[in-house]
């Protein structure tokens, strides 16, 4: 794959995860039913719930978790792909490149635990959680966002030597 | 790690990318992503139906976003928004249908807010309970024009089905218990609901009853409606039944209906029906008619019902006070199977618990309650106005009824306290009433009496009636009886009637026979005897009994005074005609009380009577002279007659004379010899025991009492309180003596003589 074919491919995923960002978090991601009180959350919903629960700590996490660093996830590749070819920032690119893939880890743990949430809280009528259509598309958003980092290399970010004013620094591939 | 790079690919790859005008396949993926997202976007707008306005006047647990707008319970909304409508005082919900559901969208669709509900006729909305409160609809008109602003009911309604159901209305003057959702039945199955209650524009009780579709041809025009009453007690000879419709019901009631007919057509939309109190009330369908009543105690309308042959057949619907006349009226409307019981000849009388002669009537008065009684009579024209009968026309009637056989004419010369309905006895058996009382044409008092047909025969011509006393006690030596003939104579007495002679032909109706005031007047059945006394102390009519032999054989029918006399009309019994035949003797017995004698007294007791003695007469007279009680001895005892002579003794008259102990006579007379210096007794020896006097008899005075105290012999020379009189005794040898004829002279030794061995 050519470097050219590999910035292509990362920018229209970025795209595309930038298309799924949207309904991702207006539709609801899923519902929770206790005790017959239906309610649809979508992500925001479901920290709102949560803050009103008396819980701002766990709804603190939900929130960075699942919108501001998804957010920043797309944000930050559209910054590093926007500057590609530049000289500007480079080091700070790598830095955040090094980050995004650190976080990337951890980026489906939502899906994962609604998953599992939707797989136990089948308790009949007292309580029972269903995921809905939104979380399919939190879920595709983040896989793009993910094969877009994977796909743009690092070391693209220092691809053009011209004005090579710093060494690259030594960059280890996650993937 | 730059150097593998070759420097001139990167601006040749960067222009172009640049641009941005090279179509990259890699653009696949975002224009995916924004098909899928746009596809799901545009469904999402696809499943959107209209949306609708719903006003309520109170919205609890709706909330925008949550609250599902559910029809027959599926989702088919939801609300999306909640206002408060300050003009209308409404909260205002608008509603996100979903496209399925656009036919909610129409005129006539029904709004509410489903809660739980726990009420009489079950509990309801229990998955409310659970998922909170939420919007329901029901569409009543799926034609009907499109519409997107809803007034939500109050409450839910009756009947989730939006078949066509039938909507009746029934009205009544009140209508008391039922309320919304009370049920409807049809032979104890429940076909529908009353939907509400309300007031007509007349003023009248209005309750709307929805029917349910698959019983809507039940109802016909001809159908009737009446309230069941929470639960209501059945009363009937013999069994007492607790009538619960259910138990739902048991509270509030229930409104049954039913066709007691032909069934008519079926009912018409909104067709107005008559409400009635009971079911009695709703088969009076047949004619209507007024009845007229001294009183109305009890009289209720609505609630006393007409029954003939024990059968419920009509019932009181009105009843107004006739001021002027002072009378009640009542209207009363039976069904139209009673209808040709009404005629001109049709009595009505008010049936309450009473007392009477047949003991306690109108007993089941107390269990249905005071109830209206048809007598349909032999029939006639056609009637509508009645005037009741009165509690006494009523006893008549009925009297008359039961005692139909032949009916005889009884004159009494005093007027006894005799009431329609007094008994007639037949050996103590009532076989006939006192129908009637009225004045005889010469004075007196006239009752007519009824006997039952089966007893007819027993009414002869030679029947004699007498008076039974409400009670009779009867006192003698030995005897005191109490004599009742029955409860109901112990109130009201009673009549009583027998043949003391052969009977003879069959009573006719119309005989007349007297009235007699006792069963030995009655039985006294002699032609009459007059008694002439000189003095008539104690003699009473109709109770001075005559008495032969100590036993009564006749009755003092009357007793008249003479300026010089008392007469005394009296008569015998049958058997005892031979009193009346000449020579016979009367004289009256009273209690006397002197210092040497009690006598009489038995007349203590019985009172005074007369006492015969036969005479030896061939011929009957109808007169006689009686004697006074002085000169009782000389009739009491006809007999043998003896003398005796001593020179004192303490025998007075009334002494018996003993023969071997055994009274065998009496003393009657004691008296001074002519000559002064000696007593003279007469004994009479009773004609059986004349046999014993001989001309070698030893008479002697046995009055005293020997005593022996150790070697004394001590003698009381007393009359005793065993003898007042004291007795005398004889003794007659075997052998030797001849018969003695009347008044011959014996001398009364003072003691025993020494008798020969």
């Amino acid at each position: 794959m050519t470097d050219a074919t590999r910035l292509d491919l990362a920018r229209s995923l970025v795209a595309a995860g930038l298309v799924f960002y949207l309904p991702a978090n207006i539709l609801p991601v899923m519902t929770i039913s206790i005790t017959g009180v239906v309610e649809p959350l979508t992500i925001l919903g479901g920290v709102e719930e949560l803050l009103d629960s008396g819980l701002p700590g766990v709804a603190l996490v939900v929130f960075l978790a699942s919108f501001i660093v998804p957010f920043l996830k797309l944000a930050v590749l559209c910054w590093l792909l926007a500057l590609h070819g530049t000289t500007k920032m480079r080091r700070q690119r790598a830095q955040a490149f090094k980050i995004l893939h650190q976080i990337g880890t951890w980026s489906m743990i939502d899906v994962f635990l609604l998953s599992v949430l939707a797989a136990v809280g089948q308790l009949g009528m007292l309580a029972s959680v269903v995921p809905e259509p939104g979380v399919l598309f939190f879920a595709g958003m983040l896989l793009f966002t993910l094969f877009a980092s994977a796909i743009y290399q690092p070391r693209m970010i220092w691809e053009p030597r011209e004005t090579n004013e710093h060494p690259a620094p030594p960059v280890s591939s996650p993937c | 790690m730059n150097t593998p790079h070759p420097p001139s690919q990167a601006p040749a790859e960067i222009v172009p990318a640049r641009k941005g005008l090279r179509f990259s396949w890699t653009w696949v993926f975002p224009l995916l992503a924004v098909a899928v997202t746009a596809w799901l976007f545009w469904q999402k707008e696809q499943a959107k139906g209209p949306l609708i306005q719903i006003a309520f006047s109170e919205a609890p647990g709706i909330e925008p976003g949550k609250t599902h707008l559910t029809y027959r319970g599926v989702k088919a909304g939801e609300v999306i928004d909640l206002q408060i409508d300050h003009k209308l005082g409404k909260v205002v919900a608008k509603v996100q249908l979903m496209a399925f559901a656009e036919g909610l969208a129409r005129k006539g669709t029904e709004f509410w807010i489903e809660k739980p509900e726990v009420s009489l006729h079950g509990i309801s909305g229990l998955e409310a309970l659970i998922q909170g409160n939420s919007i329901r609809a029901l569409v009543t008109d799926a034609n009907g024009p499109r519409a997107d602003s809803f007034v939500a009911l109050s409450e839910p309604p009756l009947s989730l089905e939006n078949a066509p159901t039938l909507s009746l209305s029934l009205e009544a003057e009140s209508i008391p218990f039922i309320s919304r959702g009370t049920p409807v039945f049809h032979r104890g199955t429940q076909i529908g609901w009353i939907r509400d209650k309300e007031l007509s524009n007349a003023g009248r009780a209005v309750a709307r009853v929805v029917i349910r579709e698959e019983y809507v041809g039940v109802v016909r025009e001809n159908s009737r409606f009446w309230l069941l009453s929470a639960a209501s007690l059945g009363a009937s000879p013999g069994q007492v039944q607790l009538n619960l419709p259910s138990i739902s019901s048991l509270l509030d009631g229930g409104v049954a209906v039913d066709h007691f007919e032909t069934p008519g057509p079926p009912a018409k939309e909104n067709q107005v029906f008559e409400l009635s109190a009971n079911e009695v009330a709703a088969r009076a369908d047949g004619p209507r008619l007024t009845i007229e009543f001294h009183s109305g105690f009890a009289l209720r309308s609505g609630e006393t019902r007409v029954f003939y042959l024990g059968q419920p057949i009509g019932i009181v619907e009105k009843v107004e006070t006739i001021v002027e006349r002072a009378r009640l009226r009542a209207h009363v409307r039976l069904s139209k199977e009673a209808a040709p019981l009404v005629t001109s000849s049709a009595r009505f009388s008010f049936v309450r618990p009473a007392i009477t002669w047949k003991g306690i009537t109108g007993l089941e008065a107390l269990v249905v309650g005071p109830y209206i009684s048809i007598d349909p009579g032999a029939g006639g024209g056609p009637q509508t106005d009645f005037v009741a009968l009165t509690p006494g026309e009523v006893e008549q009637s009925e009297l008359a009824a039961q005692f139909s056989g032949v009916q005889v004419t009884v004159r009494a010369g005093r007027i006894p306290q005799l009431e329609p309905g007094t008994p007639v006895y037949y050996e103590g058996m009532q076989v006939g009433a006192v129908l009637e009382k009225m004045p005889a044409p010469e004075g007196g008092l006239d009752l007519r009496l009824g006997f039952r047909p089966e007893h007819r025969d027993l009414v002869r011509k030679s029947s004699r009636f007498w008076r039974l006393p409400a009670t009779k006690a009867t006192v003698g030596p030995g005897q005191l009886e109490v004599s009742l003939e029955g409860l109901a104579s112990l109130i009201y007495g009673g009549l009583a009637f027998a043949d003391f002679s052969e009977p003879g032909e069959p009573a006719e109706s119309n005989d007349i026979f007297p009235l007699f005031s006792s069963a030995e007047l009655a039985a006294a059945t002699s032609p009459p005897v007059k008694i002439r006394f000189s003095d008539g102390r104690g003699l009473l009519a109709g109770q001075t009994q005559l008495r032969y032999l100590g036993l009564p054989v006749g009755l003092v029918d009357a007793v008249e005074i003479t300026p010089t006399h008392v007469i005394a009309t009296a008569r015998f019994i049958e058997g005892f005609d031979f009193l009346r035949k000449k020579g016979s003797q009367f004289a009256i017995v009273r209690p006397e009380i002197s210092l040497q004698a009690v006598t009489g007294l038995e007349a203590l007791i019985s009172g005074v009577f007369i006492s015969c003695v036969a005479g030896d007469g061939t011929s009957y007279v109808s007169e006689f002279s009686g004697a006074g009680t002085q000169d009782e001895k000389l009739v009491s005892t006809p007999g043998f007659e003896i003398r005796l002579s001593t020179s004192s003794t303490q025998i007075s008259p009334g002494a018996p004379v003993l023969y071997n102990d055994m009274p065998v006579g009496e003393i009657t007379e004691k008296k001074l010899a002519d000559s002064g210096n000696e007593i003279l007794l007469t004994a009479v020896i009773f004609p059986d025991y004349k046999k014993f006097v001989r001309s070698n008899s030893v008479f002697w005075d046995a009055t005293r009492v020997r005593a022996k105290v150790g070697f004394f012999q001590v003698e009381i020379d007393a009359p005793t309180l065993v003898d007042p009189h004291g007795k005398v005794a004889f003794f007659t040898a075997e052998k030797g003596g001849e018969p003695v004829r009347q008044n011959t002279l014996f001398p009364l030794a003072d003691k025993p003589p020494r008798l020969p061995r």
